[in-house]
């Protein structure tokens, strides 16, 4: 399909039905400008007077110029056991876009996560234009770069080939209940017999170990995000309090959009494995023992939380869009949306005043006089940071989110608005630096997705090389390499229902 | 459009309406200095009506009240009958204070350095390390005229016994 | 008397013995106590300190501020690393006057203004840290932080794209200094675009970064976006950075070349947005929020339980707010036992199939009716009655509530540090568990300038007259 075509359909697309919704659309819509209109000399800035330091990093660290640099992961076997939790798949992800070979051991049916749509609408899956497997966006993007296999581990036969495979693997990731994997002497315990050097990380909620350890439902439910994330405080003091908005409202604790528990604990254990790695290749020759549970993970960056509970029984609150340390450091709402706007210290805080009192000085005036916030620390009270809002959100009732922002981006205030996910993709800076970029599928085509933060990098800058693939598509390369097992092989292991054979 | 979110009632007092409770909002707010009540009508931060006074009771209490001409004299929150208590804090509300809580004992009754420096007779910090900040940086140090470190002019003297103290360390 | 034999693996060098068959203590056969013994006993937060750490060597450069870029260097130094934070003389960093509601303080920030505290906003950002002083303004400085450069693996900054460079200690100097060098860039907007000029801070991040769109009750529903309540966009994109940093180790063993990573800690947030960007680019969909649902599961969320569980206690937030529980029954079994358990069992009839029950219409009536059953419940007879029926129902934790978890102190999770300087903190520990060589939060920070001695006299052999001088001139 030609661009033009995309054109068109854009144009004259009507949303009537969920089914409009199902075609193709450009993106961009709007191009961000070249790099030569915003290094032209006509907007020369005294932070970077003689252009040298923009001319350095859009040659070297731009993500465009990554294409043919070196990998930072080469040659590292990854085997990722995951299934349903986003831990795994973060680190596998993580691992893989920095170069490792990640291959991920899926059951014959397949991670659940293939076919979690979002409100179980099946509309929205993505579909293979070979053979038109189906696939639900989010295997798409958390999946990147990692080879699909199939192997029924609950089969004898499929334990034996996973030990063949652990034994070239460097690290092996799994989130299965504790201790499942050592019942199938497919554990720690056993692989670390045939491969020393192997680096085992284990994901969970709360643990393999302990009072309160993972466990699973009477019928075998596991226990999934955001189980860490309550258990960790992290829900209890996230939302808005009753006091600012009703509980019938939302003003309620509340839990993060996505898995976030899950995620921290995917980069802390990516971090713990990568350190392994290091004392392994350095000092040790060995591998080890590693456990990211997304309770631990979330509470070791829930600032001071516990400790200040240990100073004086302190259990902090929920502020809504607030935030009970700073002044000023919130989003409150505006005339098309919310506008975050930050800056605590005098220089910046006296410097949003200004602009406040541009348009309304009698506000601004009611700020600037009052003794009570003129130190720093004392805004952080709560009477502090009700009037500083009140009174900026005041002055954003008559400004929308770009007048807001660019407002106080002229002042050089850490300003920016609260951005719909539509909006972000179409963000100029983020667009520019490929924040969102669209890559080209061999199965699925075009995908529009996050890029790795970890991909502006001088030598060795991570990249997305493919999204999530089909369903055991890989079972005849990695077989092969890594098993010895062909094609005809793969047949019949398919047949005892020990893997699957993937066909056009 | 009239906006209101500090309301200033011809009293000379200052209710603020704090934006995210008052965002859509329908009902009637007591003044929080001269107990007049008013009635407003917000939706999406525009005001639609109000503020019209009425003689009737209040539905909601503002969180927090000044006044300007009174050398920004604050009625705080949570105070009985004029500002409406808020629930969403860190501990009881009663010793809420809004300002440095100093101690040396933590939660479980052990000694923690959460108090400024104290002098050596006070007997609480003498025996960590850096013991050098309690002899030198003390309260009654610091408050002494002569003490080497104080800012003149956004430049600080240097004084030689201390300083040469400070290496020994 | 014995004669002594040298031993070539001695008990307890976790390093160079082969894996172990037997407990070195009680010679118990590994292989045949119980899974869970044998996860006690490879993690035995005991034990943390008779084991090796994994960075010892490396050293790294902390110019950092706030949290994003300083906890780069603050896990470094729980591996083994040592790491040196070099703030401006007296000022040092601004996160030292963080603090919530403006009431935690532990005492002194800096030797020269003892009356004023440091935040506890300061914390566990910068554990394990040595702390220096230098002015990058001054010309001498260029040449002292060369010579740490010079002795250095890793350094971390977070000041505006160039301003490094400017100084002439930025990446394309420093690579001629120390090629070696891993040059980690962490801020909002990264150094080349529209707006790399652009402040950030962490909720910059979750506003424009994705995380906002998603978290908070829909506006249909009244709400507004909620922020999350750390800085997750600080620590996590920290930790992102981290990643980038031992990952170019990796590379530097074959190479010996060091690397600059420009991160920016909107992209994480973006990057964790789920199926959002997929879904928009294929179908034009744009991403909402759903509060304290699940977009992909049913029933996978929280719900308010009628009563809380301690009525009587002085803080609200016991008092009032021990009052949730986050249920999850999403596999068609518990579901249908979900449904018997609190008499509906007409919803499991109606939402049998799991992608039905995800519908938002469903999803509506579903928790309004598991809000109903336990409306005249509390929260421990809610969880106790769902567990029993085998489901899985979480009570949503207080801080209050993780400090009396037995399960976070025997796994170490939580841990009382004795600082040399503080007193007793409590710390959320490193905690992520690592059989051979675990983490560990050794003090939690130090006054602005502690270490000078430290570090410009013992390490780098400057002598003390010639300190005394920078010091006099405000450049240390």
């Amino acid at each position: 399909m030609s661009d033009e075509k995309y054109e068109e359909k854009y144009v004259e697309l009507e949303i009537n039905d969920v089914k409009d919704t199902l075609l193709p659309r450009p993106w961009p819509v709007t191009e961000p400008r070249k790099r030569e209109e915003l290094y032209a000399p006509w907007v020369k800035d005294p932070r970077d007077p003689d252009g040298s330091y923009g001319e350095f990093v859009e040659e070297n660290i731009h993500y465009r110029k990554a294409v043919g640099k070196p990998w930072a992961l080469d040659g590292l076997i990854v085997l990722d056991c995951t299934v349903m939790g986003m831990a795994g798949a973060i680190a596998a992800s993580y691992l893989g876009e920095l170069g490792a070979t990640v291959i991920k051991v899926e059951p014959i049916e397949g991670d659940p996560q293939r076919y979690w749509y979002p409100f179980g609408r099946e509309e929205y899956a993505f579909e293979d234009i070979y053979t038109g497997e189906k696939v639900s966006p989010t295997f798409i993007h958390e999946h990147r770069n990692e080879y699909s296999i199939t192997l029924n581990l609950e089969t004898e036969k499929g334990r034996e080939l996973f030990k063949k495979l652990a034994v070239h693997a460097d690290i092996v990731l799994e989130n299965y209940p504790p201790g499942t994997f050592d019942e199938w002497g497919i554990g720690y315990r056993q692989l670390s017999k045939i491969n020393p050097k192997l680096i085992y990380a284990w994901f969970g909620q709360l643990g393999q170990w302990g009072s309160m350890k993972d466990r699973v439902s009477k019928y075998g439910q596991w226990m999934l995000d955001p189980v860490g994330l309550s258990a960790s405080e992290y829900v209890h003091s996230t939302g808005f309090p009753a006091d600012l908005l009703p509980r019938e409202f939302g003003g309620n604790p509340t839990r993060s959009g996505e898995w976030v528990g899950d995620i921290v604990a995917g980069v802390w254990g990516t971090v713990a494995i990568l350190a392994a790695l290091y004392y392994r290749e350095n000092v040790s020759g060995r591998g080890q023992f590693i456990e990211a549970t997304s309770a631990e993970s979330y509470m070791e960056i829930l600032d001071f939380n516990i400790s200040w509970y240990a100073y004086d029984g302190s259990i902090k609150a929920r502020i809504g869009g607030w935030d009970p340390n700073l002044n000023q450091y919130a989003w409150n709402p505006c005339k098309d949306g919310y506008m975050m706007i930050g800056g605590q210290s005098d220089r910046l805080w006296y410097r949003i005043l200004q602009v406040i009192a541009q348009e309304d000085p009698e506000g601004a005036r009611l700020i600037a006089e009052d003794p009570f916030l003129k130190e720093m620390a004392a805004r952080n009270a709560l009477e502090g940071l009700i009037k500083t809002y009140t009174v900026t959100a005041h002055w954003l009732v008559s400004n929308t989110r770009a007048e807001a922002e660019a407002k106080m981006n002229a002042r050089e205030v850490a300003a920016a608005p609260v951005l719909m996910i539509d909006e972000i993709a179409e963000y100029e800076h983020f667009v520019y630096r490929g924040h969102v970029m669209e890559i080209m599928d061999e199965h699925y085509g075009r995908v529009l997705i996050s890029n790795s933060p970890l991909a502006h990098q001088h030598r060795t800058p991570a990249r997305i090389k493919w999204v999530g693939r089909p369903l055991g598509l890989d079972n005849g390369e990695i077989f092969a390499r890594y098993l010895g097992v062909g094609p005809e092989e793969i047949k019949k292991l398919a047949r005892e229902g020990v893997t699957t054979w993937y066909h056009e | 459009m009239q906006m209101v979110y500090y309301w200033e009632h011809e009293c000379g007092w200052v209710n603020y309406l704090d934006p995210y409770y008052f965002w859509n909002f329908e009902g009637k707010v007591k003044c929080a200095g001269c107990d007049k009540v008013a009635r407003f009508r917000f939706l999406n931060g525009m005001l639609l009506e109000g503020p019209t006074e009425v003689d009737e009771e209040a539905d909601v209490l503002p969180l927090y009240a000044d006044n300007p001409d009174r050398g920004y004299e604050a009625i705080k929150v949570g105070t009985e009958g004029k500002t409406r208590p808020f629930y969403g804090l860190m501990r009881d509300p009663a010793t809420y204070t809004g300002k440095a809580r100093i101690r040396t004992e933590n939660f479980r009754g052990k000694f923690i350095r959460a108090t400024p420096n104290q002098p050596k007779k006070a007997g609480v910090i003498e025996s960590r390390r850096f013991a050098w900040i309690d002899r030198t940086k003390s309260k009654d140090v610091w408050e002494k005229d002569s003490y080497p470190g104080k800012p003149v002019y956004g430049r600080f003297k240097v004084g030689e016994e201390v300083e040469e103290e400070h290496l020994e360390e | 008397m014995e004669k002594k034999v040298w031993d070539p693996n001695p008990p307890g060098s976790w390093s160079f013995d082969p894996p172990r068959d037997t407990d070195p203590v009680t010679g118990d056969d590994l292989e045949k106590i119980p899974f869970e013994e044998y996860c006690r006993r490879m993690f035995d937060p005991d034990k943390v300190w008779e084991k090796p750490e994994a960075l010892k060597g490396w050293r790294h450069i902390s110019s950092t501020m706030y949290i994003l870029s300083p906890h780069v260097g603050a896990t470094l130094g729980e591996f083994g690393a040592e790491v040196i934070k070099v703030e401006m003389p007296k000022l040092g960093d601004p996160m030292r006057h963080t603090s919530p509601f403006n009431e935690a303080y532990l005492w002194p920030e800096t030797d020269h203004r003892p009356m004023v505290g440091t935040g506890m906003g300061f914390l566990h950002a910068n554990d394990n840290k040595y702390f220096i002083t230098l002015d990058y303004h001054a010309p001498e400085a260029k040449e002292l932080y060369y010579d740490l450069i010079r002795i250095s693996d890793s350094m971390a900054e977070c000041y505006r794209p160039g301003t490094f460079y400017r100084w002439g200690i930025g990446y394309p100097q420093l690579k001629e200094v120390n090629p070696r060098l891993i040059y980690i860039y962490l801020g909002g907007f990264g150094n080349y675009g529209p707006r790399r000029y652009g402040g950030s801070y962490d909720i910059l991040g979750q506003a424009v970064g994705g995380l906002a769109a998603i978290t908070g009750w829909h506006e249909d529903f009244g709400g507004h976006p909620t922020k999350q309540t750390n800085w997750l966009i600080d620590w996590y994109s920290g930790l992102t950075g981290l990643i980038g940093v031992l990952a170019a180790a990796h590379y530097r063993r074959k190479t010996g070349l060091g690397t600059f990573i420009d991160l920016s800690q909107i992209s994480c947030s973006t990057r964790a947005t789920g199926y959002a960007f997929p879904l928009y680019g294929r179908f034009g969909v744009v991403r909402q929020r759903w509060g304290n649902w699940d977009t992909l599961l049913s029933v996978h969320g929280i719900i308010m339980t009628g009563k809380t569980d301690e009525p009587e206690h002085p803080n609200p937030q016991i008092s009032v707010e021990s009052r949730y529980v986050m249920v999850s029954a999403f596999q068609d079994e518990d579901f249908r036992e979900l449904c018997y358990v609190i008499g509906r069992p007409d919803l499991w009839e109606k939402y049998s199939s799991a992608r039905e029950r995800v519908k938002p219409e469903a999803q509506i009536e579903i928790y309004r009716a598991l809000e109903e059953w336990a409306s005249d419940k509390s929260r421990s007879e809610v969880v106790e009655t769902l567990n029993n029926a085998g489901l899985i129902a979480v009570p949503v934790f207080s801080a209050k509530d993780v400090y009396e978890c037995e399960h976070f102190w025997e796994r170490g999770t939580l841990r009382w540090v004795d600082d040399p300087i503080f007193g007793d903190v409590l710390t959320h520990g490193a905690t992520v568990k690592m059989s051979e060589t675990p983490p560990r939060v050794k003090w939690v920070w130090r006054p602005i300038g502690a270490d000078n001695i430290r570090i410009y006299h013992e390490l780098l052999g400057y002598p003390l007259p010639k300190l005394k001088e920078l010091w006099e001139k405000g450049i240390i």
